[in-house]
């Protein structure tokens, strides 16, 4: 029955196989425990909708617009914490998975803030564009 | 070859019986194309890429024969143009890398006690993609279009205006291909080795190649969508006429210098971001291969085994963030630089730390000068002299004299061939018994290592000379009275000399293979569980799936001496890095190996699943083939809807969906 | 047993009768192949969004310091592509319930569920096709400015990893009504939905950073930022 049961030892191939997390198995057992049902989703759903909607009206908002990139910031935030932790269930399944990703995640941030910060401040004008001549006199191009 | 039938005895203790027993039918020229099994296609890699090692060492030689005189014309500057750019890619792309994929798929499966690797289908697709990328790449000659422009392709050379002719084209769209090759391979081999190991074989009681394959493959799937993303702008700046690296143009109507807006920097900044962990993606895997031989010639184990992993990942985490010393002299201003340069000295820490560990591990050893034994502390001693030259211009200010010159060649190809070939050359004596039942002649093996060891030194070290006097990069001439003559003769000579030892390589080869020794299991008295099975080994690799219950598991059971040190090991087991947990916890439970060995042993009464051979990872590769062959060759043209799409593109794009539903909707064994 | 079933957690050394799935992967790590390779997937697409993302950064504001109309703030239309990356954010929601209904074995549910993700997802594309061609009406392509160029190529290259994601949901959908897809292949509709959701937190950056952040601040914040960092940096370097 169990004639594959020896553990790194798997030898078919489970590309387009199928049967991946099967009810009944430990994992499966664990997943029924934690994971969340419809209603959370629809709830997570609602307060992804909210975000998007106050996104929105912030914009128009003049009052807010001193701190509005950094509240769009941290909303969007927000939102993208929300969708990975419930409706990729990054929340609750397997650590080496969470680990996996967000190690994507931080070599990518700190690679291109990296880059911005360079490419945002440069101490060195590497090149001179010629300013067309309807904007003469325009303020300097900024970052320089 | 790899399949050939082996008596089922001769494969383990118990008989059993193979689902797909080797037949005529399984050894054919068919059979190679639609395989799927690890062994052949790592045959397939391995000789694919010493063929373009091969080419590409004629493009090498055909660069000394221009520099051996001044003012030679052997041939024009714009094909020795293409000639450096060729050598430089060619030998990293379609040599190096792909040979370090011989070795992943070969060996790793066989190290870690699997049958096969996760996805089987998945590695077949790579080879042949790996394969139409090379291909794309070849064309060229025969276009007549070779690339020009290095293989750095720095923008804004590789635009229209500097470089009308297809020349890019192939070399953009070649690289894309080869992305998707290696992406492709190195998820496959990230999961097989999470996923596939014997029961036993804990992360810290992986083999050090093993570890190094993991990390590589991390790095190949984090560097290259860099590059891919890099190439896709440059050729929507070829075909679709943005402007990502161009700053301004020249508008010939009204005769004014227009500003177009892009920066030629951010090429530098993409290509580097991938190009550094590159030059890991190079070394890392022959760093394995030598943290494989050196200890089972020293007769001791690996010194400092965790250090060495944690050294590792280290160097590969760090590899992210060092890009810009490629660029100090492209005035980034003096905080990136100063940042730049702290973070390059701090990578050779680790790297310095894996250069004691081998020494170490050497230090009281019995040391067995075998051939294998020889290239690796070749490597040790030929590295270190390309990682001092690489820390040197880690500083900004040497730097600014030092790149663009000899200097940077010579660095880098003490890493490059000092390293990773030697190591690969290593690699090819220690595992050629595995590959072919047969030994490699030592006696030539000899040969050919003190004639590569003397011709590479004569070769490359007189051009650490020649930079320092002023010989820049990439110039296809000098003048008579430069005074750099002498050391260009020198490196022609030694170039000639390091081409035979080619010779003499490929003739032991040849010879070794005929007659060579029989190897039997064990040549090498190794360690690791590829050597307790036959050789080649069987289609299913082990009979029985063995369970691992030491760092050196052959040894362990041949040497009841190594128990000891198990007991020491067990502790390094996990480790805490920055908080996050590394390694699993416990030590394995002696009960519950057991009763995984009683089952394992029960298993051979049944049928070894083995994956089907299968058309379609080739028929998918032919359509990304297709695709990319469009792009550059884009007539005749067919309009379908707003969109007009080369022929060959769209007659790709067809075939790759045909081939990924054909794919997917075949049951995979 | 209970040693049996502890090793295989840590280790994966099979199961044991008592499960009887043979089909099942045993494996190392007691983690699926197919959904660890979709993980690694992601991670390295994070680093090709990470690449193109920066890019549209690194060329935001260009088009004004350079006086090449038209400009962002002149032409997105914030309401449209709020309506746009709502539909999206909705699938996203359609997704997670098609899994939810097949894991228990409930079909009508997930077919019901795939095909709402699926026209959410075309609606999306069709209103991209939209925006597109009206930019280009207005004078934008990708000839016109950088702004042109990266909105375009940012924003077209996800817009086929959507493509690519309808595609592999109407597949889902044909095969789930051929009876194909069963409960215990719910891992098939899974890492669809991982590659969905995906796309889908690209397009809530995207959102932000494209769409919202006003054009005409940007510069000033983001030199602001990098000022302060800048000046962080510059101290520790003195320190050398
Ligand atoms: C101790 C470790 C190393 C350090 C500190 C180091 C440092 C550097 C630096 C600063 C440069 C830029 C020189 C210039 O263009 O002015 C460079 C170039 C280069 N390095 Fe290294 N390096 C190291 C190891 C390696 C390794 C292991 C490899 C490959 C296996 C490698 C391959 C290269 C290549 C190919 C270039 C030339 C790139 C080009 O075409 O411009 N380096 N290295
Ligand atoms: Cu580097």
């Amino acid at each position: 029955m169990a004639h594959q049961a020896h553990g790194g030892s798997y030898v078919g191939p489970v590309e387009s196989q199928g049967p991946g997390t099967k009810p009944g198995t430990d994992h499966e057992v664990d997943n029924h425990e934690h994971h969340p049902g419809a209603r959370t989703y629809v709830e997570v759903a609602v307060v992804l909708a909210i975000i998007t909607a106050v996104e929105v009206a912030i914009y128009y908002i003049e009052a807010l617009e001193s701190i509005l990139v950094p509240l769009l910031i941290v909303l969007s935030i927000a939102k993208f914490v929300a969708v990975v932790g419930y409706f990729m269930h990054l929340k609750f399944d397997d650590r080496r998975f969470r680990f996996m990703f967000i190690g994507g995640l931080v070599i990518t941030f700190s690679v291109f803030i990296g880059l911005l910060a360079m490419q945002t401040f440069k101490e060195f004008a590497t090149y001179d564009i010629p300013i067309p001549a309807h904007r003469e006199g325009a303020e300097e191009p900024a970052g320089h | 070859m790899a399949s050939v039938a082996q008596p089922a005895g001769h494969a383990g203790p118990a008989t059993q019986t193979v689902a797909r027993p080797a037949t005529k039918k399984n050894i054919g020229f068919w059979s190679w194309i639609t395989t799927v099994d690890h062994k052949r296609i790592g045959l397939l890699y391995g000789i694919t890429a010493f063929a373009y090692l091969l080419i590409g060492g004629i493009e090498a030689l055909v660069i000394r024969s221009q520099l051996i005189a001044p003012n030679n014309d052997l041939v024009s500057l714009e094909k020795y143009n293409q000639f450096f750019t060729m050598h430089g890619t060619t030998m990293i792309f379609l040599a190096v890398m792909p040979l370090s994929s011989a070795f992943f798929n070969f060996i790793i499966p066989l190290q870690i006690g699997a049958r096969d690797v996760a996805f089987p289908r998945l590695n077949a697709f790579s080879y042949w993609v790996f394969f139409f990328g090379g291909l794309i790449l070849s064309l060229s000659w025969l276009a007549n279009a070779a690339p020009n422009q290095g293989w750095y392709g720095y923008a804004p050379l590789t635009e229209k205006g500097f470089n009308i002719g297809r020349n890019v084209d192939f070399w953009a769209l070649g690289l894309q291909v080869l992305g998707i090759a290696s992406i492709a391979a190195s998820l496959n081999f990230i999961i097989t080795i999470l996923n596939m190991r014997a029961p036993g074989m804990t992360l810290m009681r992986m083999p050090l190649f093993t570890w190094t394959t993991l990390i590589t493959s991390i790095l190949i799937v984090m560097a290259f969508p860099a590059i891919t993303i890099a190439l896709a702008l440059l050729s929507f700046d070829r075909f679709a006429g943005t402007s990502f690296y161009i700053p301004y143009i020249y508008d010939e109507a009204t005769r004014q210098v227009v500003a177009r807006g892009g920066d030629p920097l951010l090429w530098q900044h993409l290509f580097w971001i991938f190009g550094h962990p590159e030059v890991y993606i190079l070394i890392l895997p022959a760093f394995g291969i030598v943290s494989e031989i050196i200890p089972v010639f020293s007769r001791k184990p690996l010194f400092g085994y965790a250090v060495m992993v944690y050294a590792t990942a280290t160097i590969a985490f760090l590899g992210f963030g060092v890009w810009v010393h490629h660029m100090f002299t492209t005035g980034l201003g003096p905080t990136p630089n100063a940042v730049f340069a702290a973070s390059t000295m701090l990578i050779a820490v680790p790297t310095g730390v894996k250069i004691l560990n081998w020494t170490s591990t050497m230090w009281g050893g019995q040391l067995n000068f075998t051939t294998p034994m020889l290239f690796s502390t070749a490597l040790v001693s030929q590295f270190v002299i390309g990682g001092i030259s690489g820390v040197m211009h880690g500083s900004p200010p040497i730097d600014s004299q030092h790149n663009d010159s000899y200097f940077v060649v010579a660095h880098f190809h003490y890493v490059l061939f000092g390293g990773s070939i030697f190591a690969l050359l290593a690699g090819t004596y220690y595992w050629f018994p595995k590959f072919s039942g047969r030994m490699l002649d030592e006696r030539l093996g000899k040969w050919h290592f003190w004639v590569t060891f003397a011709a590479f030194n004569i070769t490359f070290f007189p051009m650490h000379f020649l930079g320092l006097e002023g010989m820049p990069r990439r110039y296809g001439t000098y003048g008579e009275g430069s005074g750099l003559q002498l050391w260009h003769v020198v490196s022609s000579v030694g170039s000639y000399l390091l081409g035979f030892s080619f010779l003499i390589f490929m003739y032991n080869v040849a010879v070794s293979l005929q007659r060579g020794k029989k190897a039997g299991n064990d040549p090498w008295d190794g360690a690791t569980l590829e050597w307790t099975i036959p050789s080649p080994p069987p289609v299913y690799n082990f009979a029985t799936v063995p369970v691992v219950r030491h760092r050196d598991p052959l040894w362990e059971e041949k040497y009841a001496k190594y128990e000891g040190e198990g007991h020491a090991e067990e502790e390094t087991l996990e480790t805490t890095i920055a908080g996050i947990k590394i390694g699993e916890g416990q030590v394995p439970d002696e009960d519950a190996l057991e009763q995984a060995e009683r089952r394992a042993a029960a298993d051979d009464e049944h049928n070894i699943h083995l994956p089907n051979p299968s058309y379609w990872p080739l028929v998918t590769a032919l359509g990304v083939f297709l695709a990319a062959f469009g792009l550059i060759f884009s007539y005749p043209r067919i309009p379908i809807g707003a969109l007009d799409l080369p022929l060959y593109t769209a007659a790709g794009l067809l075939v790759l969906v045909a081939g990924v539903y054909g794919w997917s909707l075949e049951p995979a064994s | 047993m209970a040693t049996a079933v502890e090793l295989e957690r840590a280790h994966g050394a099979g199961h044991g009768d008592d499960h009887g799935h043979a089909d099942h992967p045993p494996t190392s790590t007691g983690l699926d192949h197919r959904k660890l390779l979709m993980w690694a997937f992601l991670a390295s697409d994070c680093m090709f969004f990470g690449s193109l993302i920066a890019t549209y950064m690194i060329y935001r504001g260009r088009a004004e310091d350079l006086g090449f109309a038209p400009f962002p703030s002149e032409i997105l239309d914030i309401p449209y592509t709020s309506l746009s990356a709502f539909v999206l954010l909705m699938s996203s929601l359609t997704m997670v319930l098609a899994l939810a209904a097949i894991q228990k074995g409930d079909h009508r549910g997930l077919r019901i569920w795939l095909a709402a993700t699926a026209l959410l997802g075309a609606i999306f594309l069709g209103g991209q096709y939209f925006e597109f061609t009206e930019f280009y009406h207005e004078g934008l392509s990708l000839q016109t400015n950088m702004f042109g160029a990266s909105f375009f190529v940012l924003t077209g290259f996800h817009g086929a990893h959507v493509t690519i994601g309808v595609i592999w949901l109407l597949t889902l959908l044909f095969l789930s009504l051929r009876g194909g897809v069963k409960q215990e292949d719910s891992l098939d509709v899974e890492l669809a939905g991982l590659y969905w959701h995906f796309v889908d937190i690209v397009w809530i950056v995207i959102f932000t950073l494209v769409y919202l952040i006003p054009y005409d601040e940007v510069t000033e914040t983001q030199t602001g930022a990098f000022t302060y960092l800048a000046g962080i940096l510059r101290g520790v370097a003195s320190i050398f």
